[in-house]
C-alpha cells in the first residue's frame, strides 16, 4: 500500500503553529532557491488552479498569479513530518518505509482483513490523514512499484486486485516507472507514452538507451524482480511499566515500586551490553495528572539498586512532595540516554564484596548529589584549551552531563612562579568596578575603594597583560592589564586596569579576584 | 567444674555476640598507616596533635573578621591540599552556598592548583543555603568516597552539638578531613578543632626586595593561625597556639616564613655594606 501526501509542504505549512499569525487561508506556494532563480517547489490546490506549478520561477508566479502567497520552503521540516505521519500509521501494519520525499510505503501483506477489508482500511487511513490536515492519495497493489505508480497516476483511492496489476500498469504513463524526468522526454520523443508500450518492446535495445536502472524499476512493479523497502522498524524503548490495582500514595511505596521497575529493565539493558546516563520515570495519578522525574547519572548504570536510590535522592529533593493526592496507578521508568557498559573483573568481585570502588564510590555520590540539589549543582573545574579572558578560559561545568560528550580535561598549567600565585583563588564574574584613589599612570594603585573601604596597598606586581583573541570584534578595547596587590592587612587583591591612558575616557579598575 | 563449663559458653556466646554485632570496616582503600591523619608539614604545629597529625574529622576554620574570609576558606583548601597529597587517590569535594560565591567569589580552577591542588581530583557543590549544605556534607561523609571536604558557610549559627557529632562520627570511620570555612566560629559545636585564621603581611619578602634593590614581589600565601580549641592534643606539651605560617603549594605543607634577620645575613655575606644600608 503507498501513501501519496500530494500536497505535503503546503499541508504542512498550514498546519504550522505559525500558520495563524501568517494567515494562509489564500492560495499558497513555496519557493526555494535553484541555481540563480527562486523557484517554486511546491503549490497547493487553490494556487495551481490559478496557473502555478512546480519548477516555475518565482518571478512568473509573480506576473501570472499575483494573489498566491509565496513562502520559503523548508524540507527538513517536511522531512520530519513525514516521518511523524509515518509512526502514526503503524496502527495498520508493523512494517513500513518512508519513501521521501512525499511518500508512505505500508506492507499490508495479509494484515487488511483486520481493518475490515482493503476499502474500509484505505477509508479509515483517509479520514484519520485527512483529519490531521494532509490531502492523499492512497492505492494497494501487489508490489511496492505497482503502488507508487498508481498512488501517482490515478484520481482516487484505488485498490488493484491480486494479479490484475500488469494489466492496467499497461495503461499508465511511462512517468509512472519514477525515470529521472529527462528519460520520460526522451521516451515521449520516441512516442512511447503508455508503459503497455515498452513491456513487450525489445530488453536489450531499451536496456542500451535507458540504463539498466530504468529496467529494473519495471521489473519491481510487475513482480519479475525483488523490490526490497528500506523498512524502519520500530525501536521499543527501554520502558517497564507497573499499573496498580489500588493506587499508592505514600513514598515509601512509591520507592519500592521504583525498585521492582528497575529490576525489570535491568535483565533488557544487560542483554544489549549496555546502562543508561538519564532515567525517567513518569507517575500516572489517578485524576490524570502525569509527574515527571528525571534523573542523570555520571556513568551508565543498570544496577536496579542504584537506580532507585538515585530516585529517592530525586524524591527527597522535590519542593512540594509527591504531590500524590490521589494516589499513582501506574508507574513507567525509561532509560533514555543509552550508553556501553561492560562489566568489569573489579565490578564482579565488588559485587560479591557488596562493596564499591573508591572511583565507584564518588560517581555514586556525584549521581546522588545531582538528583538532589539539580544537575548544575555539583561542578567539576574545567580549563578551555584557548587563550582567553580569564573568566572564560577556566570555568566549572556540570558534572552529570545531559549529552554523552567526552569530558574536557583540566591540564595543569604552570601557575606559580617563585612562590607567587599567578591565579587567585576566587574569582568574580563578572569584575567588581572599583575606585582607585591614588593612581600612578602606567602603574599600580596606591590605594582603592572596594566596598567602601579604602585599601592601601604596600606591595604589588604586575602589569601582566591579557587581551582577548585579537580576532574577536572589540577586542582592542578589552585589553587588561593585571596587578597582584598586598595591603597593609595582607589581603591579596588581583585587579585590572580596562582601557588605555591614550584614549579619551580614563581607564577603569576593577577588581577581579582574591587570593588566599 | 559445671560452674566453670557454664561461664565459659557465657563467654563464648558473648564474644560471637560481640563479633556478630561489630560494624562491618568501612570501605576505604587507604593504606593502613595513612589512617591516622593529616601531616602539615609545620613541626610545631603538628607537635600539638597526637602522632604529629592533625586528626580525620570535622574542624572549624573561622575569619578573624569578615574582610578575610577568603583567608580562611584558602586555609581549609591548603588542609585538603595536604591531605590529597598523601593520598594519591582521593578525592576532594568543596562546597559553597549562593552566599559565600557571591560574597567573595567563585571558587577559580587555575588558583586551586596554584596552592597545590589537582583541579582534576576537586568536585564543587553549589547549593542554596546552609540546610542544603548540611544535607551535601552529609551525604558526603558517610559516602565514604572522600579524602577531603571544605564547606564554605555564610554563618555557623544552625550548627550545633548533634550535627557535628554526627559529622564527626561519619568522617572519622571513612577517614575524611571535613573543614567548615566559616565567617564567624559557631556558637557550640562538637568539632575536633577551631582554627582563627587571619591574613598576614608578607613583609619578610617585601624587606628582602627592598635590601637586594629589587621591586617588591608578594611571597607565597601567608597567613596568621591561631588554635583555640584541641580535643585531640598530644598527651604531653601544649596544646594549643598562634603561628605565622606560609603555603608551599609545591609540597603541600606549611613551613614558617624565613626570619628577615637570617635572610639578611645570607645576603650580605656576597655583598657590599652599601647593599644592606
Amino acid at each position: 500500500m503507498h501513501l501519496w501526501l500530494d500536497r505535503l509542504p503546503t499541508d504542512r505549512m498550514r498546519r504550522s503553529p505559525d500558520a495563524k499569525a501568517l494567515d494562509l487561508s489564500g492560495p499558497l506556494a513555496l519557493v526555494a532557491r535553484s541555481g540563480a532563480a527562486l523557484r517554486l517547489t511546491a503549490v497547493d490546490a487553490a494556487a495551481e488552479a490559478l496557473g502555478a506549478h512546480p519548477g516555475l520561477s518565482l518571478a512568473d508566479v509573480r506576473a501570472r498569479a499575483p494573489d498566491v502567497r509565496v513562502l520559503p520552503a523548508d524540507p527538513a521540516a517536511d522531512a520530519a513530518r513525514l516521518e511523524a505521519l509515518a509512526e502514526a500509521c503503524r496502527r495498520y501494519s508493523p512494517a513500513l518505509a518512508v519513501d521521501p520525499p512525499d511518500g508512505i510505503v505500508l506492507d499490508m501483506t495479509g494484515g487488511a482483513h483486520l481493518f475490515g477489508g482493503e476499502a474500509a482500511l484505505m477509508a479509515d487511513l483517509r479520514r484519520r490523514v485527512t483529519g490531521a490536515g494532509f490531502s492523499l492519495r492512497i492505492a494497494i497493489a501487489d508490489t511496492p512499484g505497482l503502488a507508487w505508480a498508481f498512488a501517482r497516476s490515478s484520481a482516487t483511492d484505488v485498490s488493484i486486485p491480486v494479479g490484475e496489476g500488469a494489466a492496467q500498469l499497461a495503461g499508465l504513463s511511462v512517468a509512472a516507472l519514477r525515470p529521472p524526468p529527462d528519460q520520460v522526454r526522451f521516451l515521449q520523443r520516441l512516442g512511447l507514452r503508455r508503459v503497455g508500450q515498452i513491456v513487450d518492446a525489445p530488453r536489450a535495445a531499451l536496456a542500451r538507451r535507458l540504463g539498466r536502472a530504468f529496467l529494473d524499476r519495471l521489473d519491481e512493479a510487475l513482480g519479475r524482480r525483488a523490490s526490497p523497502l528500506a523498512l524502519s522498524l520500530e525501536v521499543l524503548p527501554h520502558r517497564a511499566e507497573r499499573r496498580l490495582l489500588e493506587p499508592i500514595a505514600a513514598e515509601a511505596f512509591v520507592q519500592r515500586v521504583i525498585l521492582d521497575l528497575a529490576t525489570d529493565l535491568a535483565p533488557r539493558l544487560e542483554g544489549e551490553g549496555k546502562g543508561a546516563r538519564r532515567f525517567r520515570l513518569e507517575l500516572f495519578r489517578l485524576d490524570g495528572a502525569i509527574k515527571r522525574l528525571e534523573v542523570g547519572a555520571s556513568r551508565p548504570l543498570r544496577d536496579p539498586a542504584a537506580v532507585a536510590d538515585l530516585f529517592c535522592a530525586r524524591l527527597d529533593g522535590l519542593n512540594d512532595g509527591l504531590e500524590a493526592e490521589y494516589g499513582f496507578d501506574l508507574l513507567r521508568l525509561t532509560a533514555l540516554v543509552l550508553e556501553p557498559l561492560i562489566p568489569l573483573t573489579a565490578d564482579l568481585v565488588s559485587g560479591l564484596s557488596g562493596r564499591a570502588a573508591p572511583a565507584d564510590a564518588f560517581a555514586a555520590l556525584s549521581d546522588r548529589l545531582s538528583a538532589r540539589f539539580g544537575g548544575e549543582a555539583v561542578r567539576r573545574f574545567v580549563l578551555r584549551a584557548t587563550y582567553r579572558l580569564p573568566e572564560e578560559a577556566a570555568v566549572t561545568e556540570a558534572l552529570v552531563r545531559r549529552a554523552s560528550s567526552p569530558p574536557a580535561e583540566f591540564s595543569a598549567t604552570p601557575t606559580q612562579i617563585e612562590g607567587t600565585p599567578l591565579r587567585p583563588l576566587r574569582l568574580f564574574t563578572p569584575p567588581q568596578p572599583i575606585e582607585v584613589l591614588a593612581e600612578i599612570p602606567e602603574g599600580p594603585p596606591a590605594r582603592f575603594r572596594w566596598r567602601r573601604l579604602a585599601r592601601r596597598i604596600v606591595c604589588a606586581e604586575g602589569p601582566e597583560r591579557i587581551s582577548p583573541e585579537w580576532w574577536r570584534a572589540g577586542a582592542d578595547e578589552a585589553v587588561r592589564d593585571y596587578y597582584r596587590l598586598e595591603d597593609e592587612n595582607g589581603c591579596r587583591y588581583w585587579v585590572f586596569r580596562q582601557g588605555l591612558y591614550t584614549d579619551a575616557a580614563p581607564p577603569r579598575w576593577y577588581l577581579q579576584g582574591l587570593f588566599a | 567444674m559445671g560452674q566453670d563449663l557454664k561461664q565459659e559458653a557465657v563467654e563464648d556466646l558473648r564474644r560471637r555476640i560481640a563479633r556478630l554485632e561489630r560494624a562491618p570496616p568501612p570501605p576505604s582503600s587507604k593504606a593502613a598507616p595513612e589512617r591516622g591523619g593529616v601531616r602539615l608539614g609545620h613541626e610545631e604545629i603538628g607537635a600539638r596533635f597526637e602522632g604529629g597529625r592533625l586528626p580525620f574529622g570535622v574542624h572549624e576554620v573561622a575569619a578573624r573578621s569578615a574582610a578575610e574570609a577568603p583567608q580562611a576558606f584558602g586555609f581549609g583548601l591548603m588542609l585538603m591540599a595536604a591531605a590529597l597529597r598523601q593520598d594519591a587517590r582521593g578525592v576532594g569535594l568543596i562546597i559553597q552556598t549562593a552566599m559565600t560565591a557571591g560574597e567573595s567569589g567563585g571558587v577559580y580552577g587555575p588558583g586551586l592548583s596554584a596552592l597545590g591542588l589537582e583541579p582534576a581530583r576537586v568536585a564543587l557543590v553549589r547549593v542554596r543555603n546552609e540546610i542544603d549544605a548540611f544535607r551535601v556534607i552529609d551525604d558526603a561523609l558517610r559516602s565514604g568516597a572522600l579524602t577531603a571536604l571544605v564547606a564554605e558557610l555564610w554563618s555557623g549559627a544552625e550548627i550545633d552539638l548533634s550535627l557535628t557529632r554526627r559529622f564527626n562520627l561519619s568522617a572519622e570511620s571513612h577517614g575524611v578531613l571535613a573543614i567548615l570555612a566559616l565567617r564567624e566560629p559557631a556558637p557550640q559545636s562538637a568539632v575536633l578543632t577551631r582554627w582563627r585564621v587571619g591574613a598576614a603581611v608578607s613583609s619578610a619578602e617585601i624587606a628582602r626586595a627592598a635590601l637586594r634593590g629589587r621591586r617588591p614581589r608578594l611571597g607565597r600565601p601567608a597567613l596568621e593561625l591561631a588554635l583555640t580549641r584541641n580535643r585531640r592534643g598530644a598527651a604531653r606539651g601544649p596544646r594549643l597556639g598562634e603561628w605565622c605560617v606560609e603555603w608551599d603549594g609545591e609540597t603541600s605543607s606549611f613551613r614558617a616564613p624565613e626570619a628577615l634577620c637570617a635572610s639578611v645575613a645570607g645576603q650580605t655575606a656576597d655583598r657590599p655594606d652599601a647593599a644592606v644600608a
